[in-house]
């Protein structure tokens, strides 16, 4: 039966996630113009069709699991938004997860040298990284925030990459977080590292507050109160140690024109000012 | 809401989809064969996804590291998802979003220390497989065993960890034989009012020897009031159809949609505009034995676990609204009808008693049962004319009507405050299955009675001064009542009590709790369900003791209705021969329950063990669509009631927390000639 689109129920439909919708009635089917909300999802116009289960015209998850692998279609469908809420499926950005998990997987393997994992013990900055997406993912998965959680992989892998880190002592922490996200690579990464068994009877990393515990500070540097320059000081230094600091920092002996300073106030935490 | 396009549409453009769902796969063609990169030490080192996968998933199945023990010293967690119906689309892009949610969660409770339980069926009873039985000749447990290989293979190829040696079919009579078996626990079971729960039959049958049913007033007919001596005085036969208002399985019966040419009982949705929608045949409402969950007797508990259960503000919101709880007062009006007088009086339902000397007319529904006894003969000729049409109506073209449409019957009710005449008329919107089937029309105070005053000149009486325009009607509860005899300078709000009071002591009405919630209905002519375990004779339904059970359904090689609107099996000579009951069950039937079997499905001596649900306990994570908010989410709440009362179980609430997934809204860029069209497809 053809049915006739009752639009002025439709927009209120959704607490009104339609409500800036165009409509365009042609043939007895609904016209949704370019631009308006689903703007960035159409190029010319769009019908609205409610799917069902006898209608044959579903999209089949089969052709993107062989083309891009389930670990991606697994996190695509999570990074597409909040799993509560509705939302268009594009497949656009899939590629963009596939180039993440590739991206992943060379922090373990170089497709030239081979296996590059290494013993070496981590770095502050590294240890940093990880402790952030441990307490990242616990949060976001425990209330169910999976896209977040999706992106919160995104960064870390890219932040990792950046400080060109191949440590098992933050990779193997790293693989395990990853694992209910994405299985079967992160299977293969648990076995490659040497472990028996599934990666599923390991333990979730436990988050340290430590290591991701600020270190130091950008402190703005004024003289005679007006701020003229910046310095990153350690939050542990002494004030003799910041008024050795500042006193070889370049812009400040321009403005002291080789005069001492009759006073260096610093202020943990907050400021420095020189007072000439 | 109806979101469909014009078919014929749709139709011509599918193909043009269709092609397009082509392209990838020829894009996969060339990704298949990558670019092979060795390590020096011969290893391939790119991330080679394919293979990957391929091993990990045969190796999973092979060591069987998702299968999960009952017993553990571990804390337990228990992950759900809405089990599939396995149609013959398989798989699309929106069933995964719930299932890949759900599969992240529970490797990640695993991880922190848990014992998960996280299994996955088949929700295989149901119409379409009917349906393609019907079209193509293919025997309904030959397609959905087809469609359950395709759907596991699809499932297997995301990964998800679920333990495969729990799954269920709710199709299969090692799985049905319990279904059958909760339906009889519920057939023998009534709801003890006083204690606020399911009891066996068998003790109220005791209650009735010694005191008959003074304090057990009968849920299915009110007038049925009988002392120890009547009860003993009844024969066999009298007692069982007393017994069957109490169950909580029950046979009745119950308005279907009958359409005669196709000799087939319609949906609904089947109907359209009085005519069926395939073929387009005329479609009468007909009464038909049914069978009915009591779901109404544990309104108020289903309204009470809310409170303990954690679903979004909008699925309480829901379920609140449709079980409907309000109170207000029974009100008996006299009735007079030239030299008739009917002094049992017409009986309506109100929320609003306040508001009773702004009655300007009751409306009855066209099933009521006095329609005949009232009306005048000089309006028999109308009211009959409009009751046919009437009839040609479904309940929800009733329900959504605009139009208004009413006949006069001539009778009069008498307000029993002010002794004014109150004509009595016949309308489709009120619905005999609704309260009393009659309500009292205030036309100042509701806009449906006021806008039906309006369409046939019926004056209007106003009892709230200047909140009435004489445009509109105004539901307000702050107004100060005039017109209003005894309660004139009342609060509204204040007033309600007031009246009640008056009612009750006048004996004209009692306060009262009503539900919007009706009994639902369990059966359906159909032959791709659940047989029921009763046979029949001499009209008392016999249930089939535990130990028969599966009654299995039988093979059949038509699936054409039975006569008379009977379902398929009422066609098989041995079945009828045995009188079974020809009916089957509802597509919910299977579904209320299959949480419990996941925990304990090898099972053959009891649905699940007690020890083994007081170790699961409730599902902690429950992940499905919205779509079920009133149906399987409302009918597995009260299967879980009946059996935690009857102490099969220990929780009374089968779902600690609901996740609700989104919609998957599927674009596809579709090419047609020049013109580049963007498609949206929304998925529910």
């Amino acid at each position: 039966m053809a049915t006739e689109l009752n639009t002025e129920e439709f927009v209120k439909w959704r607490n009104a996630e339609f409500a800036g919708a165009e409509f365009i009635l042609e043939d007895g089917s609904l016209f949704v113009p370019k631009g308006g909300r689903w703007g960035p999802f159409i190029s010319e116009g769009l019908i609205v069709e409610k799917m069902s289960k006898s209608k044959v015209n579903t999209v089949n998850p089969d052709d993107l699991v062989i083309k891009y692998g389930a670990d991606t279609f697994r996190m695509y469908e999570m990074f597409l938004g909040p799993v509560e809420m509705s939302k268009p499926w594009d497949t656009k950005g899939i590629e963009g997860v596939h180039r993440f998990l590739k991206k992943c997987w060379r922090l373990f393997a170089d497709e030239t040298k081979g296996w590059i994992v290494t013993d070496e013990a981590p770095t502050p900055a590294e240890l940093k990284v990880l402790h952030q997406t441990i307490k990242k993912t616990e949060q976001d998965t425990e209330r169910f925030s999976f896209n977040t959680g999706v992106s919160g992989f995104m960064i870390a892998v890219n932040e990792l990459n950046d400080l060109n880190c191949h440590k098992r002592a933050i990779l193997e922490p790293l693989c395990i977080l990853l694992t209910p996200y994405a299985p079967h690579i992160c299977e293969e990464i648990w076995h490659r590292l040497g472990n028996s068994g599934s990666v599923l009877d390991a333990s979730f990393p436990v988050f340290n507050p430590a290591y991701v515990a600020e270190t130091s500070k950008a402190y703005p540097v004024a003289i005679n109160g007006k701020t003229r320059t910046e310095l990153t000081i350690a939050l542990t230094a002494t004030q003799a140690e910041v008024e050795q600091l500042v006193l070889a920092d370049t812009t400040v002996q321009k403005w002291l024109e080789g005069k001492s300073p009759k006073k260096i106030i610093y202020v943990k935490n907050k400021m420095i000012n020189v007072v000439i | 809401m109806a979101l469909l396009v014009s078919g014929a549409r749709f139709g011509k453009d599918q193909d043009g989809f269709l092609s397009l769902l082509s392209q990838p796969a020829a894009a996969t063609q060339h990704a298949h064969s990558p670019t092979i990169i060795k390590s020096p030490s011969g290893i391939l080192m790119e991330y080679q996804f394919r293979d990957i996968e391929k091993k990990w998933q045969a190796h999973w199945k092979q060591s069987g590291v998702y299968h999960v023990s009952n017993e553990s010293d571990k804390p337990k967690y228990y992950v759900l998802d809405m089990f599939p119906y396995p149609s013959g689309a398989g798989l699309h892009v929106g069933h995964p979003l719930g299932y890949i949610a759900s599969d992240i969660y529970s490797r990640f409770k695993r991880l922190k220390g848990f014992n998960v339980l996280h299994p996955m069926g088949y929700d295989a009873f149901g119409l379409p497989a009917e349906q393609y039985a019907i079209d193509h000749g293919i025997h309904p447990a030959v397609s959905t065993e087809n469609n359950i290989t395709n759907f596991r293979r699809q499932l297997d190829n995301i990964g998800f960890c679920y333990d495969w040696n729990r799954e269920v079919r709710t199709c299969e009579p090692s799985y049905y034989k319990w279904t059958q078996w909760i339906f009889l626990q519920l057939f023998g079971s009534y709801y003890n009012r006083q204690t606020r729960k399911a009891e066996p039959i068998t003790e109220l049958v005791k209650v009735f020897e010694q005191n008959g049913n003074a304090g057990h007033p009968c849920p299915g007919d009110a007038s049925t009031v009988f002392d120890a001596a009547a009860w003993k005085g009844y024969d066999f036969k009298q007692q069982q159809e007393i017994l069957m208002h109490y169950r909580l399985s029950y046979c009745g019966f119950g308005e279907v949609n009958w359409c005669e040419a196709l000799g087939t009982v319609l949906a609904n949705d089947e109907v359209v505009n009085g005519v069926s929608e395939r073929g387009g045949h005329p479609v009468v409402k007909k009464k038909l034995r049914q069978w009915y969950l009591r779901i109404t007797e544990y309104a108020d508990r289903l309204l009470e676990g809310l409170q303990t259960v954690d679903f979004s503000d909008a699925m309480k919101e829901m379920q609140t609204n449709w079980i409907g709880k309000s109170e207000g007062a029974e009100i008996s009006f006299k009735i007079e009808s030239g030299k008739l007088k009917v002094e049992s009086g017409l009986r309506v339902y109100t929320t609003r008693p306040d508001t009773i000397f702004g009655v300007d007319f009751m409306v009855i529904a066209p099933e009521h049962a006095l329609v005949e006894t009232i009306t005048t003969a000089e309006h028999k000729e109308t009211v009959e004319q409009y009751i046919a049409w009437v009839k040609s109506r479904s309940e929800r073209e009733r329900m959504a009507e605009k139009k208004i449409s009413g006949v006069f019957t001539g009778a009069y009710a008498v307000n029993p405050f002010d002794g004014r005449q109150i004509p009595i008329w016949i309308s489709e919107y009120v619905l005999a299955g609704y309260g009393t089937g009659a309500i009292m029309a205030v036309p100042c105070g509701d806009e449906r009675d006021h806008k039906f005053a309006k369409y046939f000149n019926i004056p209007v009486t106003n009892i709230i001064g200047s909140f009435y325009n004489g445009e509109e009607a105004n539901p307000t509860k702050e107004a100060v009542l005039e017109n209003s005899g005894f309660l004139n300078g009342m609060l509204m709000k204040d007033a309600i009590g007031a009246a009640i009071n008056a009612i009750e002591e006048k004996e004209i009405g009692t306060r009262k709790v009503n539900f919007k919630m009706r009994d639902a209905a369990f059966s359906r002519q159909r032959y791709w369900g659940e047989p029921f375990p009763v046979q029949w004779k001499d009209g008392v339904a016999y249930p089939l003791s535990s130990d028969a059970l599966p009654l299995e359904l039988p093979h059949v090689d038509s699936y054409k209705p039975g006569p008379e609107g009977e379902g398929p099996l009422a066609n098989i000579d041995s079945w009828t021969a045995s009188h079974y009951e020809t009916n089957t069950m509802p597509g919910y039937a299977g579904s209320s329950w299959y949480f419990l079997r996941y925990m304990d499905p090898a099972n053959d001596k009891t649905f699940c063990d007690r020890k083994v649900s007081d170790y699961w306990g409730q599902v902690d994570l429950y992940i499905g669509g919205t779509e079920h908010a009133v149906g399987h989410l409302l009918y597995s709440r009260m299967w879980t009631k009946c059996l935690y009362d009857l102490g099969y179980i220990g929780f009374d609430e089968p779902f600690r927390k609901l996740v609700n997934r989104g919609m998957i809204q599927v674009a596809a860029v579709l090419f047609t000639g020049c013109m580049v069209k963007t498609y949206l497809f929304l998925r529910v």
